[in-house]
């Protein structure tokens, strides 16, 4: 059926994501469906991930059926198990068919650009991660060794019979290598695979012989290893928390007697210190005649009781205030709780 | 086609064009009566066969043929051989079958007004239930050879040289 033009079957839903976006995006990819480190990277994951490569992104149907891919080693029972769903009854494969092969030696990788690394494997930190332990507050370092660079070449080789197949499966492989290098996702981890060569091992030498098309490709893959066994998670600072419960107490005013014999003088100076109370209560020591209020300071009111009955309210004595020895002296002041305030009370000894 | 008729007079003081057909009949009874051994003849329809327009080839089960025809001849099959397809790396090994070969009296195939033409498929059922094809290489129609006469008479015997095929490529029935 044909599309009315102009109609659109493409349209993108989600916005592709760009620059430090993207980078982010990848980075979360690297650590997804895994713990707070990035998952490992070894040979066997790489093979795993370019197999799939071939497998899915450069699937092959013929005729209606699946092109099988066969990983090859060197075991030899390994083969038939591989290739059994699609062999003949003498056990020889049937054609077409495409095969990998790993070249069994990884080269030194130039993923970093051949740089030099940072000698001795020293691990640098991943992620840091809050912890709370036993009422600790603290950080965990996760911490990575740099990744070890390696290349690791792929033969990929397409086995049929007819032109056609063969020009089906080279344009998908030159569509896959348009921009020169073709990124796979090994456990989450953008790794480049470059195109080397198209070979030719097409068995048509022997004229007499049976004729078939292999057409090889040779992949490079630049990828690193990352070997889980050597992460690290090292804890960091942690935080003792101290609770401190402060009491608000007051503190007791100061009195200070002193008399002067020869003037039958008592004085009693009375200090009333920030957060002192206001209040404070004594025994007369002798019998006196209270007459003079003096030095007066921060104090704006002065209650004095003698046994409980109010002599004095006000900061001036009008009339003299008789004690006697042992008598129970009340004396409230009215102040800023926060500041000092202070007197003096000068007595005649009777 | 040229209609010129020319008369073969070599060895006549002793053989014949009836010593000829004397031997060949003896031959016939060798291979045809005692032999017995038979391939199938499997005759590419070319007009039929839908075949790739620009590459001229016929995806599986496309090939279409004549009705098969059934040769008595005198086969050789050879060793089959042990190869590996990743010949690099020698890994997934397969036995090839080795070559058919086999001679056929031109009598025959006249009898049977058959031509055998390179790219034609044989048949050889190696048990009652496996047959093997392959496909003729070498027609060997060109059977003047001192090899293929009788005597040097004229060439009586032909040896077709065929190849083994894929499955994907032809499967008969």
């Amino acid at each position: 059926m044909a599309v009315p033009k102009g109609f659109r079957k493409d349209i993108k839903i989600i916005k592709d994501s760009v620059g430090f976006d993207r980078r982010k995006e990848i980075l979360d990819g690297i650590s997804n469906k895994g713990t707070y480190l990035p998952r490992g990277v070894m040979y066997e994951d790489m093979d795993k991930s370019f197999i799939d490569f071939v497998e899915n992104d450069l699937s092959l149907i013929l005729d209606g059926d699946k092109v099988p891919v066969v990983f090859l080693t060197l075991q030899r029972w390994s083969e038939f198990s591989k290739t059994w769903q699609n062999s003949d009854k003498f056990k020889d494969i049937k054609m077409p068919f495409i095969t990998i092969v790993r070249q069994p030696n990884p080269q030194v990788g130039q993923n970093q650009a051949g740089l030099f690394n940072i000698p001795g494997r020293r691990t640098y930190t991943y992620m840091k991660i809050p912890t709370f332990e036993g009422g600790r507050k603290g950080v965990d370092l996760y911490k990575i060794p740099q990744p070890t660079s390696v290349d690791i070449n792929y033969e990929v080789r397409l086995f049929c019979n007819r032109m056609r197949d063969l020009n089906k499966f080279n344009v998908k492989i030159q569509q896959a290598f348009n921009a020169i290098e073709y990124y796979i996702r090994v456990n989450g981890h953008p790794m480049p695979l470059f195109l080397e060569s198209i070979g030719d091992e097409s068995n048509v030498d022997d004229f007499e012989n049976r004729r078939f098309y292999v057409q090889p490709f040779e992949i490079n893959l630049r990828g690193y290893v990352l070997d889980e066994d050597k992460f690290e998670v090292v804890p960091a600072i942690n935080r003792a928390l101290v609770f401190t419960e402060v009491e608000d107490l007051e503190l007791a005013p100061i009195l200070r007697v002193s008399t002067d014999k020869s003037e039958a003088k008592a004085f009693y100076n009375f200090i009333f210190k920030p957060r002192a109370s206001n209040k404070i209560t004594y025994t007369a020591d002798f019998d006196l005649k209270y007459k003079k209020l003096t030095n007066i300071l921060g104090v704006t009111n002065i209650k004095l009781s003698v046994n409980g009955v109010e002599k004095l309210n006000g900061l001036s004595i009008g009339q003299d205030i008789i004690i006697s020895a042992n008598d129970t002296i009340t004396i409230q002041v009215t102040k800023n709780f926060y500041s000092e305030g202070k007197f003096t009370l000068i007595g005649l000894i009777i | 086609m040229s209609n010129k008729r020319i008369p073969i007079n070599r060895v006549n003081k002793f053989f014949s064009e009836e010593d000829f057909e004397l031997e060949i009949s003896f031959g016939r009874e060798a291979i045809e009566g005692d032999g017995n051994f038979v391939v199938v003849l499997y005759r590419v329809d070319r007009d039929m066969t839908s075949s790739d327009d620009i590459y001229g080839e016929a995806r599986k089960d496309e090939i279409r043929f004549y009705a098969p025809v059934e040769l008595r001849v005198i086969p050789i099959l050879s060793e089959p051989e042990n190869k590996a397809y990743n010949s690099s790396s020698g890994s997934l090994r397969y036995l090839q079958d080795g070559q058919l070969t086999f001679g056929i009296y031109d009598a025959q195939l006249n009898d049977l007004d058959v031509t055998l033409n390179y790219g034609d498929y044989i048949a050889y059922a190696v048990t009652e239930q496996e047959i093997r094809y392959y496909t003729v290489v070498n027609d060997g129609v060109k059977n003047y050879d001192n090899k293929h006469t009788i005597m040097g008479y004229k060439g009586a015997f032909r040896t077709v040289t065929c190849a083994p095929t894929d499955e994907n490529e032809f499967r008969g029935f």
